[in-house]
């Protein structure tokens, strides 16, 4: 009698509670729709003195919390309600606050510094970028990034001046970026590219070979090397074809001889050597500065055209030329069952696209379906 | 030094044995096991996240352990009446406040020990690595226990735990912004209140300088010089308070 009192008990219980708590989800349920109805006030934004305050020592959690939030806010107002033009100055404060609070949050500099510069403003992208720089001097990423933002973008509204001016601090941040141990290969030569294109070949040579003597990893020591190279040679070559220029204006036209040149800084001494039918020059004197003592190079010369080339820089375009064939090859093989006979298969089966068109004419399939240049073979390149 | 070992471990087992302090538990390890779920939304930064709520967790649970535990534990004595026993047999005064505050700080400590161990097997668990920034910012949040504990136990055997917790949390708060308040009176020129800021900014205790968090995730860690300095400063001021402490028993009538 009492086990039928108990169960009663318990399931009178049971039923009140159960009652109770659905009420409670209906109630729940009802008050959903003016939850989501309720808007998001004004996003306010401490200063970030008042923060370090108000932080009392948990600066990189309330940093969190912050990204948190504007990473979730920003990208609602900005993406989904398309209040760009409204919203991103906030997110430059945002991104200051956060990374006062947290120096250290590299991610939070690159994000806002990235996202800054999409949407237009990039006075603010730059100082974000810059704050990160030099608070992270070791890192490659965001002098780099800074760079690229000043020396790439269009010309803004500004003067032509002031252009030219933008353009020089970002090839200064190159110059920053390609010093650094953590950058990798692919930016380093893009960075080595413009900085010579803007004259700057010592500072690319001083820079390469400072990562050079620093490395340690045989693989990359060989890398920077072949890099020190390559900026020697197309100094070399740069100031073979002023000369040929400058004799030309001189003596109205261009030189027989590459080895009539006068000697000039940063010109190697060059004898005529004639081969093949074509001319060239090798290097008679020393080689470049340490660790590049060794290193010779010949060119390439046509004195009725006064074009001049480097036979390393040649060799080198060659090799990867016949690298890119022999993996279109590979594709090709795959897709045909076959070996291409000739390049113009290749480029049109195999989307050999990043070399494909200059290929055409000046080089072309041996019997093995390799690259091979058109009529006098690949020149040699020096004592190397 | 018996006798302070004694009352040290009998300190220990009554904290141990507070329903209070595995609640903070409790509350701490879900924090640290939440903190995974907040890196979830934050942009590749999951680990980051995760280090940084963990170690903030860390920090607030076992000062909240410390101030509730702290500030009750000579009041507990007083209001049961038990403190009388202790200090009618062969019990110095003295002993009894280094038992109370070793033994507070050893239960404190050893809580923190746990939550650590918890939260760096979580680490690991979820990819991320350990690193020796991580050890001393559990270290520098030791030096800043000592400094709460004895805050805590000189207010708990003056007025009424809640008074006492109240006051505790509030020298927790300024001796967090100590620095930064005597930034803000220099940068804003407030003429008048500079003297008072350094007052403050000396006479209060500075628990920023047992802050090492911020060295978590940099890849930098601290000078030895600095840490030394830290470790001298947090043993000298709790030294300090424990002196006031004992003079103040001393005087009590208990």
């Amino acid at each position: 009698m009492a086990l039928k009192q108990a169960v009663v008990d318990c399931a009178a219980a049971a039923a009140i509670a159960g009652s109770m708590l659905a009420s409670a989800a209906l109630m729940q349920a009802q008050l959903v729709p003016f939850k989501k109805a309720v808007p998001r006030g004004a996003h306010y934004i401490p200063s970030h003195k008042f923060m370090k305050l108000a932080s009392f020592g948990f600066d990189k959690a309330a940093a969190d919390l912050f990204w948190l939030d504007s990473i979730q806010y920003f990208h609602d107002e900005m993406f989904a309600k398309g209040r760009l033009a409204v919203r991103a100055p906030l997110y430059s404060k945002m991104a200051g606050l956060v990374t006062d609070l947290d120096p250290d949050f590299k991610d939070a500099y690159y994000a806002a510094g990235v996202f800054l510069s999409l949407v237009g403003r990039l006075n603010e992208s730059e100082e974000i970028l810059d704050k990160a720089r030099r608070k992270h001097p070791e890192t490659y990423f965001f002098p780099f990034e800074l760079g690229t933002l000043l020396y790439l973008d269009p010309r803004r509204d500004e003067s032509e001046a002031e252009f030219e001016a933008r353009k020089l601090r970002g090839v200064e941040r190159f110059k920053e970026a390609l010093g650094c141990k953590d950058c990798p290969a692919f930016e380093a030569e893009f960075m080595r590219k413009v900085l010579l294109s803007k004259g700057q070949t010592s500072a690319v040579f001083e820079l390469l070979k400072r990562k050079f003597d620093n490395e340690k990893d045989p693989m990359l020591r060989k890398h920077w090397l072949s890099k020190l190279e390559q900026t020697l040679a197309e100094g070399w070559e740069s100031g073979i074809r002023l000369a040929v220029m400058d004799h030309r204006r001189a003596f109205g036209g261009f030189p027989l001889d590459l080895g009539v040149l006068p000697a000039a800084p940063g010109l190697p001494r060059l004898k005529r050597a004639g081969r093949n039918g074509r001319w060239q020059a090798y290097m008679s004197g020393t080689g470049g500065p340490p660790p590049l003592e060794e290193f010779r190079d010949a060119f390439f010369y046509d004195p009725s055209t006064g074009e001049a080339a480097s036979a390393y820089l040649v060799n080198l375009s060659d090799r990867l030329k016949k690298a890119a064939v022999d993996e279109a090859q590979a594709v090709f093989a795959i897709r045909t069952g076959r070996r291409a006979g000739t390049l113009e298969e290749l480029y049109k089966v195999a989307g050999l696209r990043s070399v494909g068109a200059p290929l055409l004419g000046r080089y072309v399939l041996d019997s093995e379906g390799r690259l091979a240049v058109a009529g006098d073979g690949a020149a040699d390149n020096g004592n190397r | 030094m018996g006798k302070v070992i004694a009352i040290a471990g009998n300190t220990v087992r009554e904290v141990v044995r507070d329903k209070v302090f595995y609640i903070l538990v409790f509350f701490a390890v879900l924090l640290i096991a939440v903190s995974k779920a907040l890196g979830w939304i934050s942009m590749e930064q999951d680990v980051k996240v995760m280090k940084d709520f963990s170690i903030a967790a860390i920090n607030l649970f076992v000062l909240l352990i410390t101030i509730f535990l702290g500030t009750t534990l000579v009041y507990k004595e007083i209001d049961k009446r038990t403190i009388y026993t202790i200090l009618s047999k062969d019990v110095g005064r003295w002993q009894f406040v280094l038992g109370k505050y070793f033994g507070l700080l050893a239960a404190a400590s050893m809580c923190m020990a746990g939550m650590t161990a918890v939260f760096i097997v979580y680490l690991l668990v979820m990819g991320g690595g350990v690193e020796a920034s991580l050890f001393l910012a559990v270290g520098g949040m030791l030096l800043e226990l000592m400094l709460i504990t004895s805050v805590s136990l000189l207010f708990s055997g003056l007025t009424s735990p809640v008074l006492s917790a109240f006051i505790t949390f509030c020298f927790f708060l300024l001796g967090h912004s100590v620095e930064v308040l005597r930034k803000f009176v220099e940068e804003f020129e407030f003429q008048g209140l500079e003297p008072m800021a350094n007052a403050i900014y000396y006479l209060f205790p500075n628990l920023e300088n047992c802050n090492f968090k911020m060295y978590v995730g940099s890849g930098t860690l601290p000078e030895a010089a600095h840490v030394l300095w830290a470790a001298a400063y947090a043993a000298g001021y709790s030294a300090a308070l424990i002196g006031i402490t004992l003079v103040i028993y001393r005087r009590k009538d208990f």
